[in-house]
Formats: structure tokens, sequence, C-alpha cells
């Protein structure tokens, strides 16, 4: 299923060939050097970081040293997508359908919380979950959590900030999917299955697919790579790669491991989209 | 059409969903109007460090929103890279975009590729491996690596973002002026730039929140400058003034005018449409 | 993979209309640039005449949330004219050496006139050769530090250094959070505690307490008593005794009351007893650590507003008022004089002289390299 690019009919003008060759070459220029010099070339460096003093066996004492922070990291993250995505959905559904005259005021909604620096509205969380706080007290209240039981420093609050973060990059995609359905396709439907819940699993929910699929990712390796959340409001059993790379990255004894740790991360999300995308059926990734 | 169950519990889902996300905003918004600390047994009051706790109601911090000069110059020092980062990024991605919208040439899909991997990438990794360049280098960080830095990962945006909205343009309307006598500059000016502007000053827009609010990368490759994320990462130990939650909560405002503005806009726009 | 596109769309189309007013209205209010952004790209470093940069530990001046109203740094300002840029740059002393390793050892400098790294790494960072030698002219005071710390073996003539302050490292804790009281480095790793205090990314220190609670003086000790104190550190950490192991940012969840029990420095607690009545210092019946952080001019730095600053520390009239107010031991003879008799009579300013304070000897490079790897794979990793 295509989902942008150059999938579909191509749009007028698209396309013209320049009577110079050289002209689009001459355009993409200063936008490619840079991001060949400060994208391409560091991505080879950190490469080659990684096999210096010890070479591959970098690569071995990455896994055996952190092996359970790495897969906690995916462990999190994964959570936080599965969760972003029955969270979100729903939302999303109700803007692109139910919404009516009040969609933009409803995105705008979703979108508005961004705009207050990401460090700010996470330490606001720590604020909210503090031991003697009003989600602790309420939680104490209701039993759901002992009497000296606490949530900052627990896989929850970890989990449930970076489900926060990145919960409007779900949305969003959801949403455009949604809304790009030809309505007429719902309303014909009915006649043929006559039943709301058949015409959501044959016919909406395939065509918003693509939109799950790009929020699962733009969910998913943001927080894969965060050290924020886990930092603020997790403790040392809910460290992850990020906090690792952030604690050492500097020291010049560990450069070698922390480039190789880093290497991995980016390897083992580039085969998960991989993988991904494969399941879903998305052919316009690779 | 009689509303059945499931689309009240949507509704609900929905509400909560959104309430979920303004918890935190509202939290900021609320202790900005903090004055942490406590009361002493004689009934004076003495001011805390950390407005991580509610102490008292006061307007202190929004009437002496500048108490702290070092968080300020902060916040001004990240507006300031931003500024610079939207400005070269717009430039470089409307290049690139032109390039890709208007014309086909081999390597397009390379180019494509390029453009999307720094979006697939993990801000860890994209900071880690800029800052082993740096360092194998031996270039020392500060507001220069910064901006290289933002501009790195805005490109793509900015060109991913002003593809979309040029996309349709229609552009024998460049020729026809060509036609009509005007030459390339007065084209691209009269023309082109009036046409593919709205979607240039939404990227541009969007680039400017990426680049304010961005810590991760700018954390590995900042050195001793501190932008105003960076400010509140290390000030945080060893105070938390409830000038953090002003600034925060400005930007907040400032965005909603704008978000305001922009929805009024466009009803007016779609009004004379119709 | 355009998948990413759509989402940016959507923003777009929610962003568009925002007018342009909105990069005029962000611009160039501010009318003082810094010197931040003046020495940012190093291009500035040592030119700056007017200006000392100072990259300093939390809780270490007055006022640090606000530097230039802290009493010592007005003083300074008022008195000298020089300007003062106070940055807390410092977390722990790994990190912030290793922040400008590649900087130092290029001989750039790293946009500071004044570091405060500890003792030993002070010692290091003299080896090296990453330190401006003191205008000793310049500097008349430093007369005044005290007989102890006058001549260690790495600055024999206390040319290149002298100590900013003299630290315990003790337990800090609140009573009803731990159902407790806390007298012994035993009680804070007791099993009971776990996942409630934090203890401290400073080898010197978390070893130290180790070590201390092994019955071996820091001093003393010999490096596979070293390994050994990391290994049980470790066995501790996988059994979640710890809740978090930070450098200076441990402050902050002890302020906000989260961490029942801390490996502490003494003045940080005092630091934050507004927002916490309730907190105690204890110093450990098996004893406290002793250290001591060192004032260095970095590679590069300003020499002479540098040694304006340092002289002017050393000054027991400033020493005093200062020190008192941070709750740390001042190096300068005849501080204590210019201290109230509380700040005079306080056990954490000025210890007596049989107080259970031990210190670290000088570990030779091998043996700071082979503990340093050990204590950082059995807390950092």
């Amino acid at each position: 299923m295509a989902f942008g690019g150059g999938g579909g009919a191509k749009p007028v003008g698209d396309g013209i060939r320049p009577s110079n060759r050289w002209v689009p070459w001459m355009l993409l220029g200063p936008g490619l050097a840079w991001l060949f010099v400060f994208f391409v070339i560091p991505l080879f460096e950190l490469g080659r970081g990684s096999l210096v003093r010890g070479g591959l066996s970098n690569y071995s004492n990455v896994f055996s040293d952190n092996g359970e922070v790495i897969l906690r990291t995916f462990v999190y993250a994964f959570v936080a997508t599965v969760l972003a995505v029955i969270l979100g959905y729903p939302l999303a559904y109700f803007i692109a359908m139910k919404a009516g005259r009040f969609k933009t005021l409803l995105l705008a909604a979703v979108v508005l919380p961004f705009f207050v620096t990401y460090l700010i509205r996470t330490l606001a969380w720590k604020i909210l979950l503090f031991g003697d706080g009003p989600v602790v007290g309420l939680l104490r209240w209701t039993g759901l959590l002992s009497r000296n039981g606490e949530v900052l420093n627990t896989h929850a609050a970890v989990i449930g900030a970076l489900l926060y973060n990145f919960l409007p990059f779900m949305v969003l995609p959801i949403y455009v999917s949604l809304d790009k359905i030809d309505r007429r396709l719902l309303e014909a439907a009915p006649d043929l299955y006559a039943d709301g819940r058949r015409t959501f699993f044959r016919v909406t929910l395939p065509l918003s697919l693509p939109g799950v699929f790009a929020g699962s990712l733009l969910t998913f390796i943001p927080s894969c790579g965060d050290f924020v959340n886990a930092e603020l409001l997790g403790g040392d059993r809910q460290r992850m790669i990020g906090n690792i790379i952030e604690k050492n990255f500097l020291r010049e004894n560990f450069r070698p491991q922390m480039s190789a740790l880093s290497f991995v991360l980016m390897l083992l999300i580039l085969g998960g989209v991989l993988l991904y995308a494969r399941i879903l059926g998305t052919e316009e990734l690779a | 059409m009689r509303k059945r169950w499931p689309s009240r519990v949507l509704g609900v889902w929905a509400g909560a969903v959104v309430a979920f996300l303004f918890t935190p905003i509202f939290v900021v918004v609320l202790f900005s109007f903090n004055e942490p600390g406590r009361k002493l047994a004689n009934g004076s009051w003495v001011t805390g460090r950390y407005n991580y706790k509610w102490g008292r109601f006061s307007l202190d911090a929004w009437k002496n929103w500048n108490a702290y000069p070092d968080l300020t110059s902060a916040f001004y020092r990240s507006v300031r890279i931003a500024l610079v980062v939207v400005l070269i990024s717009t430039v470089l991605g409307t290049l690139m975009s032109l390039a890709l919208v208007k014309y086909r040439f081999k390597g397009k899909g390379i180019v494509n590729m390029l453009l999307v991997l720094p979006l697939t990438m993990p801000e860890i990794v994209l900071g880690f491996s800029l800052l082993t360049l740096f360092v194998t280098a031996s270039v020392s960080r500060g507001v220069i690596t910064i901006v290289i830095a933002h501009v790195m990962f805005c490109v793509s945006y900015i060109t991913t973002t002003v593809k979309a909205r040029i996309r349709g343009f229609d552009w024998r309307l460049e020729e026809a002026a060509a036609d009509l006598g005007a030459n390339a500059w007065r084209t691209f000016t009269r023309v082109t730039l009036p046409i593919i502007a709205p979607g240039i000053a939404a990227a541009a827009l969007l680039t400017f929140a990426l680049s304010l609010d961005d810590f991760i990368i700018t954390y590995l490759n900042s050195g001793r400058v501190e932008t105003f994320p960076i400010k509140i990462w290390i000030t945080k130990r060893s105070s938390i003034p409830p000038q953090i939650n002003v600034f925060g909560t400005v930007v907040l405002l400032f965005s909603l005018a704008l978000s305001i503005s922009g929805l009024l806009g466009q009803r007016r726009r779609g009004r004379t449409t119709n | 993979m355009s998948l990413s596109r759509r989402q940016f769309i959507v923003r777009a189309g929610l962003l568009a209309g925002f007018g342009p007013g909105l990069l005029a209205a962000c611009g160039g209010d501010d009318t003082s640039p810094s010197a931040t952004d003046a020495v940012a790209d190093g291009s500035a470093a040592s030119s700056t005449g007017g200006v000392v940069r100072i990259a300093a530990w939390p809780f270490y001046i007055e006022n640090d949330q606000n530097p230039k109203k802290a009493a010592t740094i007005a003083n300074f300002i008022n008195k000298t004219g020089i300007d003062v840029d106070y940055q807390l740059a410092i977390d722990d002393n790994v990190s912030f050496t290793a922040k400008f390793e590649g900087d130092l050892k290029a001989g750039k400098g790293i946009g500071f006139d004044v570091a405060q790294p500890t003792s030993w790494m002070a010692s290091k960072w003299i080896a090296n050769g990453w330190v401006e030698p003191f205008p000793v002219d310049k500097i008349p005071n430093k007369v005044n530090v005290i007989d102890s710390l006058a001549s260690p073996a790495w600055d024999p003539d206390r040319s290149k250094s002298l100590p900013y302050s003299i630290i315990q490292t003790g337990i800090a804790y609140y009573p009803d959070k731990i159902d407790g009281e806390i007298t012994s480095i035993k009680d804070l790793f007791n099993p009971k505690l776990k996942g409630k205090i934090t203890i401290l990314s400073e080898m010197r220190d978390s070893v130290g307490f180790m070590l201390l609670m092994m019955g071996v003086k820091p001093a003393d000790a010999k490096l596979d008593e070293m390994l050994k104190a990391c290994e049980e550190l470790r066995k501790l950490r996988d059994a979640g005794q710890f809740r978090k192991i930070t450098g200076n940012g441990y402050i902050e969840d002890l302020g906000a009351g989260e961490t029942g029990a801390a490996m502490a420095w003494s003045g940080d607690v005092a630091g934050i007893q507004v927002d916490t009545p309730d907190l105690k210092w204890v110093l450990p019946s098996e004893g406290g650590i002793l250290s001591s952080d060192t004032l260095i001019i970095p590679k590069g730095g300003n020499v002479d507003t540098a040694a304006a600053w340092i002289n002017y520390l050393y000054d027991p009239t400033v020493s005093g008022p200062l020190f008192e107010a941070i709750n740390y031991g001042s190096p300068v003879k005849g501080a204590a004089d210019s201290m109230t008799p509380e700040g005079k009579a306080n056990p954490v300013i000025n210890p007596a002289a049989d107080a259970a304070l031990y210190g670290w000897r000088d570990l030779t490079d091998d043996e700071q390299n082979q503990v340093d790897e050990a204590f950082v794979a059995a807390t950092q990793q």
C-alpha cells in the first residue's frame, strides 16, 4: 500500500526534464552537501569509531555489558507504541469521522501541548507523579498502589512518559490516512455489509493502516533513542540505551563501545522498520 | 441519526486522550503561579529552590520574569539560534524541494532516501555520530556546531514539507511569465515565490519550533553553550525557578495566538472562496 | 520511505497562515549578548579582559540560582570591575573533564578561566599540562592556605592550584521516609532501604564508603581492597539497593523529598534546607570521606582575571562568610574568624581535629585506571 512519495498519479508539472540537466543538481547542491558532510560522514565516522580498539569485540561487549538495557529499551519503546495506537487511533478516528466543525480545533489541541518545551512538560509529569502528588494519592486511595508504593522510578512512569511525549506523532498520521478515505466508500459499505463493525474492519481499518504504520515508526524511533524520560522519571532500574550513551559519550575510553552501542541501536531499528513494513505490506519502504 | 453506544464511548475516549495530552500543560501553567517554599513558625514565608511542590499562589514569577538573567539569556540564545537555523535550512530545503518537484533526473530516488533517513534515526544516534565527527576533526563545540546539527535535521523536515505543499503547483505559469518577457529572477520573485510562500512559511515555523525545543542532539554537541533546554537541564540540579514555567507558558500562549489567528484566517479565506 | 511526511503536512496545515510576523517578534531582544556567546566558538578564549568565567559545582556560592546577586560575586565585581560569568558546569569530575578533554589536548581554551575539579582530578589536569601556571605575584593571598593543604605531592609549591573547599561526604536522610534513623554506612546499605537511597558517581566517595564499611581507611587501601569494594557495590546495585547513581544531580530528588537517604556532600544539604526542614545530616559512625575541590586555571583561560578571583577568595574576610553560607570547610587561614559564632562552632564547616573523616591517598595511574574501570562497570553500565 502506497502512502505518499511518488505513488499515485503524477500531479501537473511534476517532472519536467530540464533544458540544462545541471539545474536540479545546482538546486540540490548546498542541501545535499550539508547532509553529506553532517549526516553521512558522521555515520561513517561512527561506524569506524565503533571498530577502534577491539574491533568487532566491541560489539560483543555491547551485548554482554548492556544486554539488559538494550532489551529494556526496545520493550519500553514497543509497549509505548502499542499503547499509543490504543489511545491514539480512537482519537484520530473521532477527529476524522465525528468531530464535524470541531475538527480543526481538536487537531490544534493535539499539537498545541507540543509547543511547551519538551523538558518542561516532562518535568510537569514529575510534579504529578511525586510520592505526595495527586496521581500517587489517587492510586493509593483506590488501593491500586500500596501505602508505600510509588509511581516515579517504575517502568510504568517511563513508558507512560514516552507514550505521552510521542502520542501526537501517532494521532496525526492516522488522522491523515482516515481523513483521506473516500466517504462514499463508507456510505456504500453499510448497504453491502449492513454492519458498522464490519465496515470498520473491512474498509476503514485497512485503509488507515499506512497511518498506523507511519505513526508507529514516529513513536517507536524517538522512544528508542530517548534518555530524558528515563532520567527524569525513572531510576537506576529504568535506564535505557540513551542514558548509557549520555553518561559515557564523552569519555574517551568508552567511545568505541558507545559508538558500537549507537550503531547497534540504529541497525536494530532499521531492521525492525523493515520487518514491520513487510508485515504490513508497505512496499514503498525500500 | 440516533447515537449508539460505541459512538458515545468513542467520544468519551477521545475526550480522555485530549485531557491526558493537556494534563501536564495545565500543570506547567499552574506552577508558573507557584511560589515554592513554606511558612515558618513565626508566620513568615521562605522561598524554596525547587518548583516541584505547591507552596502558595503568587504572581511573582510573572512580575519578575527576568529575575534570573542567565535563564533569560539562554532563552534568547535559543531563539537566535532557531532564527539562524530557520534561515539556513529554509533556503537549502526550498531549493531542494524545487529540484525534486520540478525536475525529473537520475538519482532522484537516492536523494529522496537521503532526505528521509535522518528522520528515521533516533536523535541520540544523530547527535552522537555528529559529535564523533567533531571530535575526530577536533572542532570545539559551541553555537556553530549547534546550528550545524539543527540544520542537519531541519533540512529534511523543510524539504519534505515544502515538497508536499508545492506538488500541485502548475509550473507552466513560470513559462507563461517567461514568454511574457520576465527574466528568471522576476519570474521567481513575482510568480514562483508568492505561490510557494505559504508552504515555506509553514515549514519554517515548524523548523523554528523544532530547533527551539531540541535537547538531545544539542546536548551532545553544545560544548559549554547553554541553550534554553540545556539551561533547564543544568540548573535543575540546584534550583527550578517558576520563571522556567513562565517562559514555557509564554511560548504556549504565543503558539495559541498564532493558531487562533491561523484558524480565523483560514475561515475567512474559506468564506471568500465560497 | 516518505511515511513521515503526512504528519508534517498536517502540522504544516495547522501552522499555515501563522503569519511571518513570528520571526520578527521572536528576534533580537537580547541587547546584551553575554560573554558566553563570544567564547562559544572558542575564538575569544583568552582575549577578554574584563570577565572571569567560572566553571562551578552547584551550591558553591551563596546564591547560585542568581550568581550576580551572590554577595561574594557582587562584591568582587564592585571591587575589581571584573565581570563574573558563573556556570554550574560541573556535575561530576569525570564527565566535566571528558567534556573538554579534546579541546584541552588540542591546546585550545575551553571557555573557562577558573574551574573547580576535585584534588585528584586537578592533579591529572596538572600532570597533563591542561592548566595555566598561576601568576604567583598576582595572588599574594596564597600564603593564607592552611598548612595541611599547602603542599600536595602533585603541586608541592601550589604554583598551579589552590584548594577551593573542604568537603565532607556523609549521609542525608529523612527519618519519616525511612521509618527510623541512620547512624552508619551499614544502615544506609541495609536492604531495608532498597530502592530508596542514592549514591554518588564519584569513585572516591562511593568506593570510599564501601571501604569504610569494610573497615579499611581509604588512605591505606590496597588495590585489591578497592576492587573488592567495587564488587560489593555492584552486588548492592544488582539487588536494587540504589535508586540512582548520580553526580551532584542527586540533590534534586533529595530536595523534592523523593529520595529517602543519600550519600551527600555537606554543603548541599544546607543548601536545600529551606525546602526540606526534615532532612537530617549525619557523619556515619564508620567515618566520612574528606576531600577538597581545587581552583585551577584551565589552559587558554584568562590568567589575570582568574588570578584576581582566586586572590579575592583567599582573603579570609571573604572566605569566612562565603563558606559559612555554603556550609563547607574553608581552606583559608583565619576564615573562621570572619564567621559568626554559630558558623565557627558548626562541625560541618569547622570539624574537630579528631573527627572521623578520611581522605584518600594519591593513587598511581595504574591503580586509578583499574579502580575507575571497575567502578564504572559496577555503577554506570
